[in-house]
């Protein structure tokens, strides 16, 4: 046969030979598009990457840019200045930015398999790309009146801002799932479908029906808070659902397992759904979601019981007469707010009044077995017309209990204190006894009626992570109504049978959701 | 210390090709694997550093002249901005070498603990490979043909990081 193979030409070395240690010191410098090819050059590339990106990171910018062009490329260009996989990106844009554009502008970047929300809330909290200051920013609001003749005035320095998010979570799937509604007579929002569709994402990741956490986004409209509640009774206590229940939003997949919307529907809600991967390679330890809650309501006066219901579907308004819970007597709208304002006296100047109305129903999910529970859901108070007391949004009927509540800052200026200490006490139980947990990133909904105003001060919301967890990324979103599943404590002090009462949507609170990694055990590899 | 640099201690720094080289004691003292020498007195006068050429030990000695001499940050909180200019233009300079050269460098650096010039040489690295593709990326660092990533494992590298191919 022919000599030996001809020996390669004695080629100056292979940057190889500089060993693992400095590869990686080397790759840990690179912006993550950089890095994504690094990871594809060669064997020991690859491994040396894999080792670079073994822990979950959460990224997040914010831009005041005045070009929109331009207010992308600041949080991109900031959020992938470091090695990072993007897994799923948020994208909050201010009322001066055209949201299908943003969108366009993030997606084109990121390609086609990255699920990426896009959203315009009421405000966005997170760090400045430039600057790196720290700023809650909410929409400066123009008069109901204004319109396309009053722009003179009309400061936008606040209104065009960007926030993005960007996580990277091993172990961790994520899908973007959408909530459709027929847009046929009657319009019609398919929860089962959803529910199915969340489910079902999980258990082919997981194993399990229930995903590990939620971060929703959803259309402020009728019927939403039975979608909670649906959500709440179909999966599992253990998952974790927060997000904004009140700002329009588009989204991209991330996968071709959903189509898209087609004409008979849109889409009223997306969720961002994580799921842990059964499958998930060894050396990748775990990632947990901990949500909590501030709320900013105080309960005032006797529980009612509704005793007439009147539903207005077309406005999505309820007209109501009630009793005090333990009387017979029927008592009129007028009678019931004169009644609620005579209890707070002038304590409060100006309150936004909402019933809590607690709902027992029965439950399922398609076909499956009907199921019991008790939920609570805000309804704002809207008025009277003597004989009927109005609420928004339906879906109350005769017999339900309901309380007033009103916002109230004295509220949640405690519940912040809780909720700092709660923080306090996630960050010492990874700091002893040898947990090795981290907490890398944390997101916050908060009401759009909190904030500056509401508070006196501002990054009061903020506050409880930023004392903390110093440095760690955190960001979000002033909403129209925060979702989140958590601690009710602050709702329902009265007896414990009470605290199996669920509730998903809140008004003037702030939901938190933190997110730790801890390494698996043993003979981990050393860096 | 421009006074009286020629009456300050010397030590000899000897490369793999015999080429000594002597120098002030404080200058070796950028790294800290001398400096652990030194301190644990098993150092003679002549230092033998049997894996580093005389051509990479020139240019690290250059290197730590120029930083021994600057002004710390530590010394002082508000060393005067030109310094820190001129320290940074002279680190430019410093890494405009070829490739194999700064692969040198990188792991002298790595063998004698010199920090600052180990961070140097990675991010220079660096900047070489930001914005190549991975094929272009081989070309340039000569990536061992052996050590390639198979048509599968290849496909499955892209697909993870499939993001930023698009």
């Amino acid at each position: 046969m022919t000599s030996a193979p001809p020996q390669p030409p004695p080629l100056r070395p292979s940057l190889d030979i500089v060993g693992e240690d400095l590869l990686q010191n080397i790759f840990t410098r690179l912006p993550a598009t950089s890095f994504a090819y690094a990871a594809c050059v060669s064997r020991s590339w690859h491994v040396v990457c894999d080792r670079v990106l073994c822990r979950p990171k959460l990224k997040s910018a914010c831009s005041f840019n005045s070009s929109l062009k331009d207010a992308v490329e600041d949080v991109m260009n900031k959020v992938l200045d470091e090695p990072i996989r993007p897994h799923f990106v948020i994208a909050s844009v201010g009322p001066s930015y055209n949201l299908t554009q943003a969108h366009q502008l993030i997606t084109a970047k990121l390609g086609p398999n990255v699920p990426v929300i896009t959203n315009n809330p009421s405000g966005v909290i997170g760090r400045d790309a430039v600057s790196n200051e720290f700023k809650e920013i909410q929409w400066e609001v123009t008069e109901e009146d204004d319109d396309t003749a009053a722009p003179l005035h009309l400061s936008e320095s606040a209104n065009r801002a960007i926030m993005l998010i960007i996580g990277f979570l091993p172990g961790i799937k994520v899908e973007a799932i959408p909530l459709l509604k027929r847009t046929e007579e009657p319009p019609y929002l398919m929860v089962d479908n959803f529910v199915t569709d969340i489910r079902e994402f999980s258990t082919s990741v997981s194993g399990c029906k229930s995903p590990a956490a939620i971060i929703m986004f959803s259309e402020f409209e009728a019927g939403m808070k039975a979608v909670a509640e649906k959500m709440d009774y179909a999966l599992s206590p253990d998952t974790v659902i927060v997000g904004d229940g009140g700002c329009h939003f588009l989204h991209s997949n991330g996968c071709s397992r959903n189509p898209s919307t087609s004409e008979e529907h849109s889409t009223s809600a997306v969720a961002l759904v994580f799921a842990v991967d059964s499958n998930k390679p060894p050396g990748i330890g775990e990632t947990q979601f901990h949500a909590t809650l501030s709320s900013g309501l105080s309960s005032v006066g006797p529980t009612y019981k509704a005793a007439s219901v009147r539903e207005k579907n077309l406005d999505s308004v309820t007209w109501l007469t009630a009793r005090i819970e333990g009387t017979n007597e029927n008592i009129d709208g007028e009678t019931i707010l004169s009644q609620v304002y005579d209890e707070l006296g002038d304590r409060i100047q100006f309150p936004t009044f909402y019933i809590g109305v607690t709902k027992k129903r029965k439950c399922a999910i398609g076909k499956e077995k009907v199921g019991l529970m008790t939920s609570l859901a805000f309804h704002e108070v809207l008025g009277d017309n003597q004989e009927y007391l109005f609420v928004g949004d339906v879906g109350i009927r005769t017999g339900d209990t309901f309380r007033f509540y009103h916002s109230d800052s004295t509220t949640a200026l405690s519940s912040i204190t809780t909720i700092t200490n709660q923080f306090s006490s996630l960050k010492q139980a990874s700091t002893s006894n040898g947990d090795k947990r981290e907490v890398f990133g944390g997101l916050i909904f908060t009401c759009c009626g909190r904030g500056e105003s509401f508070f006196g001060q501002s990054d009061v919301d903020s506050s409880p992570f930023l004392d903390n967890f110093p440095g760690v990324t955190f960001a979000g979103t002033f909403c129209g109504g925060e979702i989140g599943r958590g601690d009710l404590t602050s709702y329902v002090k009265e007896s414990p049978e009470q605290k199996s009462i669920r509730c998903c949507l809140h008004v003037y609170s702030a939901v938190y959701l933190a997110m730790s990694y801890t390494p698996p055990n043993g003979n981990q590899r050393q860096l | 210390m421009s006074t009286s640099s020629s009456s300050s201690k010397k030590i000899v720094l000897k490369s793999a090709d015999n080429e000594t080289f002597e120098i002030d004691e404080i200058v070796a003292l950028e790294s800290q694997a001398i400096k652990n020498m030194i301190e644990d007195e098993c150092a003679d006068n002549v230092i033998p550093l049997g894996n580093i050429d005389s051509k990479t030990l020139s240019k690290i000695i250059e290197y730590c002249k120029k930083h021994a001499e600057s002004p710390k940050k530590d010394d002082n909180a508000d060393i005067d901005e030109k310094a820190v200019e001129d320290l940074k233009s002279f680190d430019a300079e410093f890494a405009k070498v070829d490739m194999p050269l700064i692969q040198d460098i990188l792991m002298a650096a790595n063998f004698l603990n010199i920090d600052n010039l180990i961070g140097l040489m990675c991010r220079t690295i660096a900047d070489r490979i930001k914005g190549k593709t991975p094929e272009e990326i081989r070309k340039i660092l000569n990536i061992n043909k052996n050590d390639l990533l198979s048509p599968e494992q290849e496909a499955k590298a892209r697909e993870e990081n499939s993001w930023a191919f698009d």
